[in-house]
């Protein structure tokens, strides 16, 4: 059961990173248009956005999974904690808090790793 | 969490506000991974709003921990009127074209901002034109710090452009509530704004409109450039000159800018550095009351030095302002990068000392700790909030101060923690071991402030200034300091430690250093963080500078008077206060049995 669900968030996940990064939509006017940055790429730019999936790739398989169900799929503690069979929703928060500082950490550029 | 990286995780993670100016200020040492941190918060209220899952999960942080705010319309608004697609639902703002609303967004479902030109100027095409021209101006530019333009159209006749709606004020708004910010607060400010003026550079534009009315602090910190109004276009191929005409702020204007010309990214510079020493002097570098008077103190170079309204600030902090204000183009930064890269490094030499003394405090308040407390006052390191944000100040005039300044003078109150509270002590008014003070200060002009405690036994020692301590001396005007101050923004207090008999404290204030009293305090004991106070005879040397203070009373000490009370010591400052207006003098007795 482990297996299938997670081969099902990995579906869900992607998707949503897809939806979410190219959007389909343009809300600018003709006078307006550009075809360039997603709003998410506009929110905090392509760089940080390369630092952010840098350093997701460097968490445990299972942080990896805590940080994106809460930051990109705006799962709660509770949901979290069902679909990664965590013993509480506190285990979830412990988990996703200690994954969100680790990425503070590993996102900063080269120069101010290190401590 | 004792780490405050992992705190600042979890309220990202919980979905809950973080003031980020203010974490960045209080802990310069972590700034890079707070700000990577706040990325993480961006991304995270990115994929908020776009949603993709549309519903089919809940909102983060819903029906979770208490930290945790939802940021959802609470009640259903009737729209005022309807413009396109948009529901129009209060007006937040007018200026001379146009006003600007708030309205919900059915398709983004989410509430905007709609800027809509006034109906009598509709049928003007250079205005329909440049009012256009903004927006597409705004949507050339892509980055976080840089207000986002949702389109541009015209509906029913009217003209609008809807962008971004921001929740929060602008700087100045920021500044008026509560009061001038640090150095550091302020160069992370200017950070955000080196880099969102690079991207406006970068796509041929020159802002030149730059000030704090046109910088908003989200809840939340976000800082974001807007209002492009004033914008000028990079000259096409061929030609040698940005686009000419005064435009912009003339207070705010770089000397080229007042002459209609733009000198390109360095006058957006010279905007960047008038803002941050705004933000940190609640003045200008050049205060005049007319354009002409402007412009003629602009052409004598007749800049008030930062430092002259706020000697306290870091001496890096200083130079990067002062570059950027220099009169000829050529001498400031050439390039918003340029000068992010000097603020950054500023930063870092300031994060360094900060983590210096962190080291040293944790040091300080073991020894509190280990090695138990005799006699007399020590600075008490209180885990309270700063004292309420100050009222407006009203030294914000762009008219020069009158030749003859009135009597200086202040409202001063002393205070005595009592659990939460804080309550004012009366004269004669009986104090105790392990009890809390502070001082309150409100002074009718900037003035140096020098606060000494003296018991029964004659046995005195400094108790303001403390080095290290927000606020400084001097002290700005009409402002309520609570001395002995905050250390990263916590309050710290003067603790009493034991009982004394009788304790005199005694404040004076000065428009000027006073350079004597400053030698006799360095040579009387003085409270120190986490360190109890030696106590020590006053020396007689000190009690002669005291008396001789401002050429009041000159008259040696008697011998062996080195007991005698300080306020005798003083009365020669206080007759110096009433002849010169530039002195004052107060005290308090209290009772310490």
């Amino acid at each position: 059961m482990a297996y299938l669900r997670s081969i099902l968030l990995n579906l869900v996940r992607d998707e949503a990173r897809r939806v979410s990064r190219r959007p389909e939509q343009e809300e600018m006017g003709e006078d307006l248009a550009t075809s360039e940055p997603s709003p998410l790429e506009v929110a905090v730019g392509r760089e940080a956005l390369e630092r952010y999936d840098a350093a997701l790739a460097k968490l445990s398989e299972e942080q990896h999974e805590a940080v994106v169900l809460r930051v990109e799929m705006g799962y709660t503690y509770a949901q979290i904690a069902e679909a990664m069979a965590l013993a509480s929703t506190d285990s979830a928060r412990m988990m996703v808090t200690r994954a969100i500082a680790r990425m503070g950490r590993l996102m900063r550029p080269p120069e101010f790793r290190r401590g | 969490m004792a780490d405050p990286i992992d705190r600042v995780a979890t309220a990202v993670s919980d979905g809950a506000a973080v003031d980020w100016v203010r974490e960045k200020s209080r802990r310069p040492e972590h700034l890079e991974s707070l700000e990577q941190l706040s990325v993480l918060e961006r991304i995270r209220r990115a994929h908020d709003s776009v949603d993709p899952t549309d519903g089919s999960t809940e909102p983060a942080g819903e029906a979770e921990a208490e930290t945790i705010t939802v940021d959802v319309p609470a009640r259903q608004e009737t729209p005022l009127f309807r413009w396109g697609n948009l529901e129009v639902l209060e007006k937040i703002g007018e200026g001379s074209g146009g006003e600007v609303y708030r309205a919900l967004d059915p398709t983004l479902k989410s509430q905007v901002a709609l800027k809509l030109l006034r109906p009598d100027h509709a049928d003007s095409p250079q205005l329909t034109q440049r009012f256009l021209d903004e927006g597409r101006r705004l949507a050339r530019v892509r980055h976080a710090n840089v207000l986002v333009v949702h389109g541009a159209d015209r509906h029913d006749g009217r003209v609008g452009l809807w962008t971004e709606y921001l929740a929060g004020h602008s700087l100045e708004h920021v500044i008026m509530q509560h009061g001038s910010m640090s150095a550091c607060e302020a160069a992370i400010i200017g950070l955000d704004l080196c880099r969102a003026l690079a991207a406006v550079h970068a796509a041929g534009l020159i802002h030149r409109d730059v000030k704090t009315t046109n910088v908003m602090r989200e809840e939340g910190g976000r800082i974001v450039l807007m209002d492009f109004g004033s914008v000028a276009e990079s000259p096409g191929m061929g030609a040698s000159a940005w686009t000419a005409g005064v435009q912009g702020t003339p207070i705010y204007m770089a000397p080229e800018q007042l002459r209609g010309e733009v000198a390109g990214p360095p006058t957006d510079v010279y905007g960047l550095g008038v803002l941050l020493y705004r933000l940190v002097t609640r003045r200008f570098p050049i205060e005049a009351s007319s354009l002409s008077e402007l412009s003629e103190k602009h052409n004598r170079g007749e800049q008030i030095p930062i430092r002259d309204r706020r000697p306290d600030l870091p001496l890096e902090f200083v130079r990067v302002v002062e570059r950027a204000l220099k009169s000829d183009p050529a001498e400031r930064y050439a390039t918003a990068g340029a000068m992010e890269l000097d603020l950054a490094m500023t930063l870092g030499a300031m994060a360094r000392r900060e983590g210096i003394r962190r080291r040293f405090q944790g040091v300080a308040i073991a020894a509190i700790a280990s090695i138990g407390l005799v006699a007399g006052v020590v600075i008490g390191y209180g885990m309270f909030k700063p004292a309420p944000a100050p009222g407006p100040d009203a030294a914000h005039r762009a008219i020069a101060a009158p030749a003859v300044p009135a009597p200086l003078t202040a409202e001063v109150t002393l205070m005595r923690r009592v659990g939460e509270n804080e309550e004012p002590l009366e004269p004669g008014a009986r104090i105790a071991p392990h009890e809390l003070l502070s001082l309150l200060v409100r002074g009718n002009d900037s003035m140096y402030v020098y606060v000494l405690d003296e018991d029964a036994a004659g046995e005195v020692n400094g108790l303001y200034p403390i080095r290290g301590l927000d606020p400084a001396n001097p002290l700005r005007a009409h402002m309520r300091h609570r001395l002995p101050g905050d250390l990263g923004g916590e309050m710290i207090h003067w603790k009493v430690t034991s009982a004394g008999g009788k304790e005199s404290i005694v404040a004076i204030g000065s428009r000027r250093p006073l350079e004597n009293l400053e030698t006799a305090m360095a040579e009387i004991p003085k409270a120190t963080m986490g360190r109890p106070v030696k106590f020590g005879r006053l020396n007689p040397m000190a009690l002669r500078d005291l008396r001789g203070i401002g050429e009041g009373s000159a008259l040696p000490p008697p011998a062996g008077e080195g007991k005698r009370r300080l306020n005798d010591a003083l009365a020669g400052l206080r007759e110096e206060g009433r002849k010169s207006g530039d002195v004052w003098v107060w005290s308090i007795d209290l009772e310490n049995p």
